[in-house]
């Protein structure tokens, strides 16, 4: 599974910004976090000897999202908490979404201020259904896959009230 | 943009408890509170000359002495928090909020209403936070984990009253090894030359690494401190985040700092071992004994299984008819056939779980690198979830027993020796850690054990032998316990010691370091298990130094309190009747306490045999 370097937007992330319910309007429209923020800047080694004998330092004491094109204020945002969740767990994410609860999906649903009702894990699971049924799901690169779920879940913000 | 809060701090003044505060020499007599040695994480203590902090950070210290002087640095301190607030967050408060409350509470610095924006800021966060730890049972593939890890983890109780949340921050402590290779990693982690400090990130970064990757299952247990001391501690945790501390593999740990963290507000030593080494599980036994204001310090404790423990018994839990239809729609491991009668048969309500417990598979093999495609598997897979209803979240019924109702890893032992071939024996076996297969459970790992330094000395009515030391013995049968698809799922052993070549003497010492991989199965609690690989041995008998080996056999877990191991093991070096040699041999282990157990065993090779009945005491 790819996993990306998100040590270091954490380690910004958690110093600095709460990761608290936070009104979808706090979200920055239009941005994208693996384009935007530096996520998916960089290939962190995953379960090899590198990673399994760190023991283990994620957060590099870097306190600015790497490569980042938008300015630190957008990205310093639950937006990317929002990414960093959804890129580290898409997985569980998905299959979450199609069994319709689990803690992943609540915490996703939780960081733009919504709460898992029947009305947004449905649309949440339409739109799931739409982009795994696309041909070229399988080999889509996971970023992608990932901000699909990110858009997804931007509009389902918009529509519980948040 | 976030709009900063000011952190109450001076609120909790009012709640910190006070100490008795008198004489004349109050840097002196400050200095040596336990409180301010906890503070500056003063408990370096050589073997010749004065103790010193862990912290190796400059930047921890206000007083050029401070890491090595209690006093300079008290009074460089109480100098920089009555400082005027130069307004850009430089102020010593700012940085030291914990010393400044304690500080404070003494009654020897008047406090300054220092703007510290980016304290503040972490700290309203955390005001409402919980204090815990999160214990990571161990993990064979990494040797800094086979004793298990620790996180410091800060959160609040939910709607949902779960006390642990992906959202929630975990405090990590690790080295920063620098990407070294595994050589100068042990080398540097046992002698010196890393160093560690606290990491910050949220808790679903740890749950993604230890659960869901590394397959280890995962204990949180909160603690019942006052909101003063709560507070006290989250504020000394902003003092140690990102601050380096010498690290040591054996007692300079995850363990041992995160310990003596707690220390500044439980009264407990966490760390007392009898061993040179500090150990997570040390730690969490110590922790789940201790008290704090009369009552168990531990007001909680919950399990978070990994990942694969998830889909064994979600797979246990299906019915019959669930678990048929399941293998029938994955009998080829690289298609998902939803078409298949059986499935279809099923309601659309129970096809649900089966679908679930796919997906959840594909989580673990994909994390084993899996040559499947899993990508297509899980599309696939989705795609039939998406069309069937939703279903409650799936829930762990069985949860295994937490770290600290395992047995302790110190062994002593007795066992009464009857041997054809030699004299009757008392065996005297130590083992200072860690564990053997016989008593392998989820608290550590199943169908596995791990061994160290094991010495064994056979005591006749004329002299004491040394029968064998077993310097490293680690076996896992990594056994499939589900008909689920599996793949790298080998049972491997490795061992290295010195021991008696058959049953038959007791001073034919041999050298040997042996690795054998294998295969295992699961047949209704049944472990059988055919591994096969080399050993190398020392050349002093003239049977050749290098062996072919076949471990063969079976383990049974009959009960949380009995398990029985038969092997039989043979190895051939091709030197005709003297290179080649079998045993056959079966032990029993009968649990009677979570410090003792008595233990049967029989062995035979064919030069002789023994059998033995002892008595195992565990610390």
């Amino acid at each position: 599974m790819k996993k990306l370097s998100m040590a270091l937007v954490a380690s910004a992330l958690v110093g600095g910004v709460a990761l608290t319910p936070t009104p979808a309007s706090a979200q920055v429209a239009g941005v994208n976090p693996w384009q935007h923020c530096g996520i998916g800047a960089m290939v962190f080694p995953d379960h090899g000897v590198a990673s399994a004998i760190s023991n283990i330092i994620w957060d590099l004491g870097t306190t600015a999202v790497i490569s980042a094109t938008a300015s630190p204020d957008t990205c310093n945002t639950n937006l990317v908490t929002t990414a960093l969740l959804i890129d580290s767990s898409y997985d569980q994410l998905t299959m979450e979404t199609a069994q319709g609860s689990g803690e992943h999906l609540n915490a996703v649903l939780n960081l733009v201020g919504c709460n898992a009702t029947e009305e947004t894990v449905s649309a949440l699971r339409a739109d799931l259904n739409t982009t795994v049924a696309s041909d070229n799901y399988a080999t889509m690169p996971h970023a992608d896959k990932a901000y699909s779920f990110y858009s997804s879940l931007e509009n389902v913000a918009v529509s519980c009230g948040a | 943009m976030l709009r900063f809060v000011v952190f109450p701090l001076f609120f909790l003044l009012f709640h910190f408890p006070t100490f008795a505060f008198s004489g004349s020499t109050p840097s002196t007599l400050l200095a040596e509170q336990r409180t301010w040695l906890k503070l500056l994480h003063f408990d370096q203590q050589p073997t010749f000359g004065a103790a010193y902090s862990a912290v190796a950070d400059e930047a921890f210290f206000l007083s050029s002495e401070g890491r090595y002087n209690l006093s300079a640095e008290l009074n460089a301190t109480i100098a920089a928090l009555e400082l005027p607030d130069p307004g850009d967050g430089s102020h010593a408060s700012c940085k030291f909020p914990a010393r400044a409350m304690w500080l404070a509470q003494q009654g020897v610095v008047t406090p300054v209403n220092a703007t510290c924006t980016e304290r503040d800021t972490w700290l309203k966060q955390r005001q409402h936070n919980e204090v815990g730890v999160v214990f990571a049972s161990g993990y064979m593939g990494n040797p800094a984990s086979f004793f298990g890890h620790m996180l410091l983890h800060l959160g609040s109780v939910s709607q949902d009253q779960n006390p642990i949340q992906l959202l929630d921050t975990s405090l990590n402590f690790g080295a920063d090894t620098s990407g070294d290779g595994i050589v100068p990693y042990i080398v540097k982690g046992l002698v010196g030359g890393y160093q560690a400090r606290y990491s910050n990130v949220p808790f679903f970064r740890n749950t993604d690494i230890y659960s869901e990757s590394e397959m280890r299952d995962m204990w949180h247990y909160e603690f019942a401190f006052s909101e003063a001391d709560r507070a006290f501690l989250i504020a000394h945790m902003w003092e140690v985040l990102g601050q380096k501390f010498d690290y040591l593999f054996l007692n300079e740990n995850c363990a041992s700092r995160i310990a003596r963290t707690l220390e500044l507000v439980i009264d407990a030593e966490l760390t007392e071992s009898s061993m040179p080494w500090v150990a997570p599980e040390q730690v969490m036994i110590h922790l789940s004994n201790a008290t704090y204001n009369g009552q168990p310090v531990v007001r909680s404790r919950m399990h978070k299984p990994s990942r694969r423990y998830q889909t064994e018994q979600h797979f246990h839990q299906l019915s019959a008819e669930q678990q048929g239809a399941l293998e029938d729609v994955w009998q080829d491991p690289n298609t998902l056939n939803f078409a298949h009668p059986r499935f279809r048969r099923l309601s659309t309500t129970d096809r649900g779980p089966v679908v679930d417990v796919i997906l959840s598979h594909l989580i673990t093999l994909e994390e084993n690198n899996s040559e499947l495609n899993i990508a297509a598997l899980r599309q696939t897979a989705l795609l039939a979830r998406l069309q069937l209803p939703t279903s409650p979240a799936f829930k762990v019924t069985e949860v295994p027993a937490p770290i600290e109702q395992a047995t302790p890893s110190s062994m002593l032992r007795t066992t009464a020796i009857a041997a054809s071939q030699r004299d009757t024996a008392l065996r005297l076996s130590f083992r200072p850690m860690h564990y053997d297969i016989l008593q392998g459970n989820n608290s550590r790992m199943p169908y596995a054990g791990l061994e160290i330094g094991r010495v064994e000395l056979d005591v006749t009515g004329h002299d004491v032998r040394l029968h064998h030391l077993q310097i490293l013995d680690v076996t896992n049968l990594n056994p499939k316990r589900t008909p689920l698809h599996e793949v790298r799922a080998l049972a491997w052993q490795m061992k290295l010691g010195v021991g008696n070549r058959s049953l038959a003497c007791n001073n034919c010492l041999d050298t040997s370091a042996e690795l054998n991989v294998g295969w295992s199965d699961f047949y209704n609690g049944w472990v059988p298990f055919a591994l096969v690989g080399a050993q190398l041995r020392t050349t002093a008998y003239q049977d050749g130094f290098l062996a072919l080996t076949l471990n063969a056999g079976m383990f049974r877990m009959w009960s949380e309190q009995q398990s029985s191991y038969l092997t039989v093991s043979h190895n051939n070096a091709f030197q005709g009747e003297l290179g080649r040699s079998t045993e056959l041999r079966l032990q029993h282990r009968y649990q009677l306490s979570r410090e003792s157990d008595i233990r049967l065993h029989l062995a035979s090779d064919r030069y002789g045999a023994e059998a033995g009945i002892g008595y195992s005491w565990y610390w």
